[in-house]
């Protein structure tokens, strides 16, 4: 397109000026926000989805569609997925939509044709957030469920036998006392695997920090709360709140301690079966 | 003077056919040597090596390296992507490089600009875009909206633009287009809503279609459908080519590899090996006729595209010379091919995985169902962002070494969708824990020789030179170069993000530069010695 050397606009992708304003039109005419940076999956010119339309669509949608196309849209025996079907993809507000379904034979016997311009708008809304749901991996929409599905008897064994979790935690004290009414199940499977290094707001958690101790050939040992280490320098936070850099040389010591390092060891020998008795048994510590 | 001899000769039987042939047409010889006082291409050349033969910074000197120039994008706030993610190219003393909807020409010896070319979006992802390919007068380059767009070198004038894929169907331009004879091969993005990827061949002069291959059959009775249920899931069947394409001009073949199958997490609705997502393909570079093709990723459910750059390279196994590919793909394997016809020689972990049950007699890794993603979650590794990723690799005939910044990560697979017609991902993963290390992997017997571990994490592509430097960025937002054959850290610079490409190199003027780009600056060193 166009050579730019300078330009301070607002809108994000490189637009001129002219492009701008044409744009903006563009999405103006179209209902839609203008400044919004074009950046994410799709056209920028998506339809938009008015939730109270969705909502009578979903009427229209049960009357005179449903028994061919399913109630996700994802189709049957006797009608295609609509979800991804070009039609939607290009639909903007039922201009694809609408002349294509008034050819359709309604669920009710009516012609297509009998539909009004209004309900069709509905259905076009219903159908867009159907595909909404699927983009961006559905976590808006899905959720993880049924992640208690282990043994709680066969987790407590565990954590008192093999998983030696007992030599640093008690059920009755510390992070594990009352974490079952703490979490959700998946939160509390993802917790012991991984457990955070930071605590609430974010903040560090010292149980869990990585701590380092530099020894120079003569002098005395130093350490701290490591803050960053390359094959260069090693750069650590006394007890005082000092920064320090040591240079690495072949003659400075330097013993990285990690208070997680049982745990990441643990991800290596833990089956997914002795994952979800753990979860069990940490569930029903309320 | 004995040691550059020595190199010159080792250069000239290791580097062999793959460099000193034919000169295309579009494009002077340059394109096929080891790239001197050039970047020409994406990888330097068509193999893939990311292997210069320069020797002017080497092991003993490299800690003398200076800044030489720093370019920095100043574009307005709330620009997307604006991270240096493609490799620059440089062609008679000009670099050329991009972000998302932008190119920009600079003075390879000083860095002024030359020309900046912005381009009006419809939309699409702004991620990352991985550069430019250059024949004659015209320059490449694909916009996330979709469009191929060919520009004027000297001026960056638009000469013609066409459009590539369909942006209402979720698919984005990303790669780097490669040029070579009378083609300009284009792959596409686009992991939302279940489309099937393909690569393109265009007229370098009209950007006409020449032909398409499709990854994933289209018709049932096609190659590869035997390992579809039916044709609906085929044509949703995914199988991006965003990874520049590998060429070698003896066999006229184009090595593309390809992305996971789509859905991308729940597969109900995609039983089977799900052909030819996954994979390493060769095909004819005239007619897109698929000649071989190899499953490094049968059946994907983790979002473990393939689509790592399949590196050429010509060694010599057990007395044999051999002519070969070799892939450090996504899900942690390794795998060097004969690039004749597709045979494995070395099936191997370069980091340890879980979710496999070994190889079948293709050598094509057997995933265990037990590690698909499960409601109640699956415990796997590596995860998500995978043993590797789209940073580029890099080979050394030298040291026999292939290098790859790899990661070990662990994450909990969730299935979130159990319908038996799942679309789009319907599951991810949750994590994780992860170690960054650098592989050198023998390519003659797939072991690991040395690990080079990041503290802290790094994910950079790589360069490797004649002198026996390897360069990549480090975990502390540095360039650090290493020594090639042993792994020792040389030297570093600290920068002002982390290393968001992958190193390139070339001489002029008897000076050696290394270009790098990290977030929103391209930094330039210059051996002054
Ligand atoms: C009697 C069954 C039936 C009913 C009721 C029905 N459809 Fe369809 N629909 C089909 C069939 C069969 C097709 C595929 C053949 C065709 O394109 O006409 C289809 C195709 C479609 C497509 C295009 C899908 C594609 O893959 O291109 C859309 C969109 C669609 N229908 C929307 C609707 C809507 C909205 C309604 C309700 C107002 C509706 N249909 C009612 C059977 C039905
Ligand atoms: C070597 C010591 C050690 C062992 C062994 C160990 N942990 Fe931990 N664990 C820690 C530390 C340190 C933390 C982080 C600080 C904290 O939350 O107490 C932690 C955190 C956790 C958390 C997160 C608590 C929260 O509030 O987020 C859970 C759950 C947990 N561990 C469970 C286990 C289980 C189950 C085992 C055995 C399989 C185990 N741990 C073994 C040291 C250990």
């Amino acid at each position: 397109m166009s050579k730019v050397n300078a330009m301070r606009s607002p809108f994000a992708v490189g637009f001129t000026a002219a492009a701008v304003a044409l744009t903006m039109a563009t999405l103006v005419a179209q209902g839609q926000q203008p400044g919004r940076v074009l950046s994410g999956p799709g056209p920028g010119d998506k339809h938009v989805v008015d939730a109270a339309g969705a909502d009578r669509g979903r009427i229209v949608w049960a009357a005179e569609c449903i028994t061919c196309h399913g109630t996700q849209a994802r189709g049957t025996d006797r009608g295609p997925n609509v979800t991804r079907s070009l039609v939607l993809l290009r639909d903007r507000n039922a201009n694809e939509l609408g002349p294509f379904v008034k050819k359709h034979t309604l669920q009710s016997g009516r012609p297509g044709t009998s539909l009004t311009d209004a309900q069709l708008l509905d259905l076009s809304h219903f159908l867009h957030q159907r595909m909404n749901e699927i983009l961006g991996k559905g976590i808006g929409f899905f959720k993880p469920e049924g992640v208690l599905t282990g043994d709680t008897t066969a987790g407590a064994a565990f954590i008192n036998g093999a998983g030696k979790c007992t030599t640093c935690h008690t059920a009755t004290a510390g992070s594990l006392s009352g974490i079952g009414g703490r979490y959700t199940p998946v939160d509390l499977q993802q917790r012991f695997l991984f457990p955070p290094r930071t605590g609430r707001g974010n903040a560090a958690n010292p149980r869990a920090t990585v701590t380092v101790t530099v020894t120079p050939a003569s002098g005395a040992a130093v350490s701290g709360v490591l803050v960053q280490m390359d094959d260069f320098d090693v750069t650590l936070r006394d007890a005082g709140g000092v920064i320090r850099t040591f240079h690495r040389t072949p003659t400075l010591k330097v013993t990285k301690t990690d208070p997680l390092q049982a745990h990441h060891l643990l991800l290596e020998t833990i089956t997914d079966k002795q994952m979800h008795d753990v979860v069990a048994y940490l569930a029903s510590l309320k | 003077m004995k040691r550059s001899l020595l190199l010159c000769l080792l250069l000239s039987a290791a580097v062999g056919t793959l460099v000193a042939r034919s000169a295309p047409h579009v494009e002077p010889a340059q394109q096929l040597t080891g790239p001197t006082d050039s970047w020409p291409t994406y990888n330097g050349d068509y193999s893939g090596r990311r292997f210069s033969p320069l020797t002017t910074i080497s092991a003993t000197n490299v800690g003398s390296l200076s800044l030489a120039w720093m370019y920095r994008i100043n574009l307005p706030q709330g620009t997307p992507a604006v991270r240096i993610a493609g490799t620059p190219l440089q062609i008679n003393g000009v670099l050329y490089f991009t972000i998302p909807d932008h190119v920009w020409a600079t003075d390879a010896r000083t860095g002024r600009e030359l020309w900046h070319h912005a381009w009006t979006s419809k939309g699409g992802i702004h991620l990352g875009n991985r550069g430019v390919a250059v024949a004659g007068e015209l320059l490449y380059y694909e916009t996330p909206d979709c469009n191929l767009v060919a520009l004027d070198i000297k001026t960056g004038t638009e000469r013609w633009h066409k459009p590539i894929c369909d942006l209402d169907q979720f698919y984005y331009g990303s790669v780097a287009p490669v040029v070579a004879k009378n083609h300009v091969f284009t792959g596409v993005s686009g992991d939302d809503l279940d489309i099937p990827g393909y690569l393109d061949s265009r007229d370098p002069a009209t950007g006409e279609l020449q032909w398409r291959w499709h990854v994933v059959p289209q018709k049932m009775d096609e190659p590869g459908s035997d390992t579809w249920p039916n044709e609906d899931a085929m044509k949703h069947g995914g199988g991006m080519t965003w990874t520049p394409v590998t060429y070698d001009p003896d066999l006229n073949l184009v090595f593309v590899t390809t992305g996971n199958p789509q859905p991308v997490i729940a597969h109900k609705n995609r039983k089977g090996s799900n052909l030819f997502t996954g994979s390493i393909v060769a095909l004819n570079a005239d007619t897109g006729r698929m000649v071989w093709w190899f499953q490094s990723a049968p059946h994907d459910t983790h979002d473990w595209d393939a689509t790592q750059t399949a590196v050429l390279f010509d060694a010599t196994i057990a007395g044999q010379p051999r002519k070969l590919i070799a892939q450090a793909s996504r899900n942690g394997q390794f795998f060097v091919l004969d690039r004749t016809n597709g045979k494995a020689i070395i099936s191997k972990e370069f980091v340890k995985t879980n979710w496999s049950l070994g190889y079948d007699a293709k050598g094509q890794p057997i995933p265990n169902p037990a590690k698909e993603p499960q409601l109640d979650g699956a415990l796997v590794s590596p995860d998500q962002s995978g043993a590797a990723n789209w940073p580029p690799p890099a080979l050394s005939p030298l040291t026999g070494l292939f290098y790859v910044n790899a990661r070990r990560g662990f994450s909990v697979y969730y299935l979130y969708d159990p319908d038996d017609n799942p679309q789009g991902w319907g599951g991810t993963d949750r994590g994780g824990y992860s170690e960054a290390m650098l592989q050198a992997i023998d390519y003659r017997t797939g072991a690991v020789k040395w690990t080079h571990p990041w503290e802290g994490g790094s994910r950079a592509g790589l360069l490797v030179t004649a002198g026996n430097v390897l360069f990549t960025g480090g975990a502390s937002n540095d360039i650090a170069a290493l020594n090639a054959t042993t792994g020792a850290a040389l030297w570093h610079a600290r920068l002002n993000t982390s290393v968001s490409n992958g190193p390139i190199t070339y001489q002029l003027d008897g000076r050696q530069y290394l270009v790098v780009g990290a977030g929103d600056t391209l930094w330039t060193f210059v051996m002054n010695r």
